[in-house]
């Protein structure tokens, strides 16, 4: 190869033939779907306070200038029934308090939702590092835990009018593909979001589908379908941050169907895209093998079905599991109700209140 | 007959007295060369390269301190390093290769003026064999390794080393048939406001500015790090001090440019871009991309790389952590080699201490891309490696002989 040479001639310009790149595995591309979150954190009379934006990397990247303007605008009022005001940007909404928030601030960047939340904290909550590193395990970083010295790379000191803020910009991983390697990540505090703050979804329930009467731990929905004796379970679960990201959650439910694990692309080879409401998803369908040993004739073949998507800080599980037969069966009513779930608007939600 | 026969042995005798008065003035001149003397004031010299050698690295990065302390005949050492305090100006020192010469030198002159060829002495003999083959182990090294890194994305092969700190412009135009035809200015070409123009080149090229240490930023009020892809492309370069032997955390550094292209001998400006290794070192990797006369180029800064006639493919990458901690506890690359060259076609695995050696190069399992989504190998190519192992199996021999000798000295006495 001529290239080898160019070793040799260190100072001159050398022209040379190089093969192409080899391509990139499909999930380098980059197409998959990202969360961004970008955090100011103020500390202000005693108290920090953190301006969190969060949603997909398209809609807050599309949303960074607006939040700067925002973050900006900021007043402290020393007043204690409102110790903080602000200017919205055109179109954003104001849905009030809730819980420990002081407010929930929803809006679209590039036709993509996301969602601003005010949170006031007490002086303890204040550890910068102890926040990114914990923020970082949500968004699917495993890694080694930061130290002091790196925190350089992902947060920003401003200076505005009320005094010095820090902005921490984090990214997650593409669909959180490897996330999950570390088990104790799940250890951690996951979110300080409240309990009770998971958005009501709409849907259409397909015929014959029926509310189960024991509910799935971890779920916010569970059906059932099917003949009585055979009746495949449906949930809805959506989970915080990573939540054991793509290739240990296929992997786990390949191994409920009685499948063995395999390897990231050919995870990749079985996903299919699709979306729910605005959010890019990937469908997944695995079929366990026929049991036709003696000692597992009397178990059945199973199915598991999965819709697996991003919103919000959440990965939201949509999943179908139980007999194969059934569950090819109800499969089209199964895609019927996928396509059915909507997040509701702001109108919608406030006549569900 | 007997009278040529006492002439032949005259003359003999004459030209044997001849070699040894030249023997003895060689020796006489060799003695103080050949001192003990200079040898400890060698070694003595030795230890304060190392230490200032040491302590320069608080400073400047590991490469550019073996460059300018350990293989270069002289350095000019800042007294401050000596002193503790702020002091300016340097003096001169004798460099590592400088140093190592000398002691070849008298170790090579102390064998030819003092040490006889006695069975007692074969141990003595081996052990300085072994030193020489040291130090002579060290000059091959010192300038025919190449060390070089590879990255492979887990599903992704890789047909090219990278040099992290040596840098190139490669201008790129992609061709078909699977070739692309690469035109590469090296680092040292790039200085601010130097014109650059050359028959290979499509376009003279202005470097406006030059960051040998950087990062990008992105715009907008956060610089999420890690950018994303489109943050990535429209990112603009942050000068970063350069790092230091000291850097805990063994980074390297990353230079970014701007770059205005001129139509070839006029000062018409085609275009002006920001360049950066770093837009070359992620996945997929962002090239500048500008029209000339019709034809597209590529336009990247990015490490040297040196194409192999070979294919990586990495099929699996573990990364192991001790329990409950993120220590790490192993890197496992599991790879496919396929050299059409040689017939290969293999898997095999690369660890931690269980490199792969081939076609003259060894890769060692080094570290792991972010987010454990691929390898980083380090491509050593030594044709010097073995000396080392010699040379310690001569000096352990020698020590085995030498001490042997003394210990059944000693038993023979005390039996």
């Amino acid at each position: 190869m001529s290239a080898g040479l160019v070793g040799c001639e260190e100072e001159q310009i050398s022209r040379y033939s190089t093969p192409k790149d080899p391509p990139l595995p499909a999930w380098a591309n980059d197409d998959l779907p990202r969360l961004r979150m970008i955090t100011a954190i103020v500390q202000h009379d005693g108290k920090v306070w953190f301006f969190k934006l969060l949603g997909t990397d398209v809609a807050v990247t599309a949303l960074s200038e607006p939040f700067a303007d925002f973050v900006r605008s900021l007043k402290f009022t020393g007043n204690e029934d409102k110790p903080v005001q602000w200017t919205l940007p055109e179109g954003w909404v104001d849905k009030g308090p809730s819980g420990t928030r002081t407010a929930t601030i929803q809006m679209k960047g590039n036709g993509q939702p996301a969602e601003l939340t005010v949170t006031p904290l007490g002086p303890e909550a204040g550890d910068v590092l102890a926040n990114v590193h914990r923020w970082r395990q949500q968004l699917g970083y495993t890694g080694p835990a930061l130290a002091p010295d790196q925190l350089e790379r992902y947060v920003f000191e401003h200076k505005m009018p009320f005094g010095k803020i820090s902005v921490v910009d984090l990214v997650s991983v593409p669909l959180n593909l490897k996330a999950g390697a570390d088990p104790h990540a799940a250890e951690e505090p996951v979110d300080e979001r409240p309990a009770g703050t998971i958005p009501k979804i709409d849907y259409t329930l397909p015929e014959g589908w029926e509310k189960s009467e024991r509910p799935t731990p971890m779920s916010m929905l569970t059906l059932s379908a099917g003949p009585a004796e055979q009746k495949v379970s449906i949930t809805i679960s959506p989970m915080p941050g990573a939540a054991g990201g793509l290739t240990e959650n296929v992997n786990r439910w390949r191994g409920q169907v009685g499948l063995k694990p395999i390897k990231l692309e050919e995870i990749l080879q079985h996903a299919r895209k699709m979306v729910v409401d605005t959010y890019p998803a990937v469908y997944f369908r695995f079929t366990g093998p026929e049991r036709d040993g003696e000692s597992n004739a009397q178990a059945p073949q199973k199915s598991i079905l999965v819709v697996m998507f991003l919103r919000e800080g959440f990965t939201w599980f949509i999943k179908l599991s139980g007999d194969a037969k059934v569950a090819a069966a109800e499969e089209p009513a199964f895609i019927r109700f996928v396509d059915s779930i909507r997040f509701p608007t702001e109108a919608a939600e406030g006549k569900q209140r | 007959m007997s009278q040529t026969l006492d002439v032949t042995a005259r003359g003999g005798r004459s030209s044997s007295a001849e070699t040894r008065g030249a023997w003895e003035t060689v020796r006489w001149l060799l003695k103080p060369v050949a001192s003990l003397k200079l040898t400890v004031a060698l070694f003595a010299l030795c230890f304060v390269i190392v230490f200032c050698g040491t302590l320069a690295q608080r400073d400047h990065g590991i490469q550019i301190v073996v460059r300018d302390y350990f293989r270069s005949a002289f350095v000019w050492i800042p007294f401050r390093h000596l002193v503790f305090f702020s002091v300016p100006g340097s003096f001169p020192f004798p460099g590592g290769w400088l140093l190592g010469a000398l002691l070849l030198i008298n170790l090579l002159a102390a064998h030819l003026t003092r040490f006889r060829f006695t069975v007692q002495r074969i141990g003595i003999l081996l052990m300085h064999a072994g030193v020489l083959l040291l130090l002579l182990g060290e000059l091959v090294t010192g300038l025919f390794q190449v060390e070089s890194r590879m990255d492979i994305l887990e599903g992704s092969s890789a047909i090219y080393v990278y040099q992290p700190g040596t840098v190139e412009l490669a201008i790129v135009r992609p061709g078909s048939g699977g070739q692309d035809e690469t035109v590469v200015v090296p680092g040292g070409l790039l200085k601010v406001g130097e014109r650059i123009g050359h028959a290979d080149l499509p376009f003279d090229v202005v470097v406006d500015e030059y960051l040998p240490n950087s990062r990008l930023v992105g715009r907008g009020i956060g610089n999420s790090q890690p950018l994303t892809h489109p943050q990535w492309a429209a990112a603009v370069p942050e000068k970063l001090p350069l790092v230091t032997g000291t850097d805990p955390n063994q980074q390297i550094d990353v230079p970014s440019a701007t770059v205005t292209l001129k139509k070839k001998g006029t000062e018409e400006t085609i275009a002006t871009e920001v360049v950066s290794v770093w837009l070359d070192r992620i996945m997929p990797p962002i090239a500048r991309t500008v029209t000339v006369d019709g034809k597209a180029y590529e336009i990247a800064l990015r490490f040297r790389r040196n194409y192999k006639p070979f294919t990586i493919h990495l099929e699996d990458f573990q990364h192991e952590k001790y329990l409950k901690t993120n220590i790490p506890k192993d890197f496992r690359s599991e790879v496919r080699l396929e050299d059409p060259s040689r017939g290969e076609n293999r898997r095999l695995a690369i660890w931690m201490n269980h490199p792969l050696r081939h076609a003259g190069e060894t890769f060692y399992q080094a570290d792991f891309r972010p987010d454990n989504m691929g390898t980083v190998l380090q491509v050593v190519r030594n044709p010097g490696w073995l000396i080392p192992y010699i040379a310690c199996g001569l000096a352990a021999m020698g020590m085995l002989v030498h001490f042997g000798f003394i210990l059944s000295r000693f038993l023979n006495r005390i039996l």
